[in-house]
């Protein structure tokens, strides 16, 4: 497929990645200390994934009707600046996969209603490589540290009018539990 | 009156159903709305009633339906007949 993008490990969420960090240690220490005092401490992976798609053509209408506000409104203005052509314009597939890359960080993180983060929160950054990372910030930093997401991967593509993206977010808290099963084998 | 709302979701929302045969509750997200259509609608209902939807006010629900939207644009302060 054209415009394969391929997928890259953030490490550890970039310059934001310490406030996520923090938090999760935050969170861990919570739990460890609401845990039972005798238990076993364990350690206990999460993974998250999320995928989107999205229509071009519709990238490129919005575009048209609604110029600067549309843009503002959605990326970073580092988002905008990748998207940029030498020759004037913008590239509509880059902004499509970066579109189908925010929803799939939203849907990884998996939101409350009232807790939706901000599209600016969810930064898709270009590489030297050519890969793109997802630096997440604000809410999206704490809905990642709730659900103890400690790196975030992406990938995206885009061929036939479609561009899609996939975010898988990881990461390892500690948890003690009761000896029970396989402790004793 | 639901006209210019009912003209954006039919000018904007790419729905697979129609819009004149959708009923004041009836969900567009089943009816095809996605979440990027869905920014398009927001841009173009701050267009038509000259509102901004706070952040806060960028959630699925406040898309879901005709008579969702709108209670948000008279939540804004959105004159609809």
């Amino acid at each position: 497929m054209r415009g394969a993008r391929g997928g890259r490990l953030s490490q550890g969420l970039a310059t934001r990645d310490e406030r996520t960090d923090a938090a999760a240690h935050e969170l861990v220490a919570s739990e460890l200390a609401a845990a039972p005092g005798n238990a076993p401490v364990r350690p206990q992976v999460s993974v998250a994934i999320g995928v989107d798609l999205v229509e071009i053509a519709q990238v490129a209408a919005a575009l048209e009707t609604f110029g600067e506000r549309y843009l503002r409104r959605l990326f970073t203005s580092s988002e905008i600046d990748a998207c940029r052509r030498a020759g004037g314009g913008y590239a509509i597939e880059r902004l499509a996969t970066r579109f189908a890359a925010k929803e799939a960080a939203l849907k990884m993180l998996e939101p409350a209603p009232d807790e939706v983060p901000e599209w600016h929160e969810i930064e898709v950054r270009s590489l030297p490589s050519g890969a793109s990372e997802i630096a997440l910030a604000g809410a999206a930093a704490r809905l990642a540290a709730r659900r103890a997401i400690r790196s975030v991967a992406m990938s995206a593509s885009h061929e036939g009018g479609f561009a899609t993206a996939v975010a898988i977010g990881w990461g390892e808290s500690s948890c003690r539990c009761k000896s029970v099963g396989l402790d004793n084998a | 009156m639901d006209e210019p709302i009912r003209r954006i979701l039919g000018e904007h929302a790419h729905l697979q159903a129609d819009v004149a045969e959708l009923g004041d509750d009836s969900d567009l997200y089943q009816a095809g709305l996605t979440s990027h259509s869905s920014v398009s609608v927001m841009l173009a209902l701050e267009d038509e009633f000259d509102v901004e939807f706070p952040q806060e006010m960028l959630r699925k629900k406040t898309f879901g339906s005709i008579h969702a939207i709108r209670d948000a644009l008279a939540q804004l302060g959105a004159v609809v007949a």
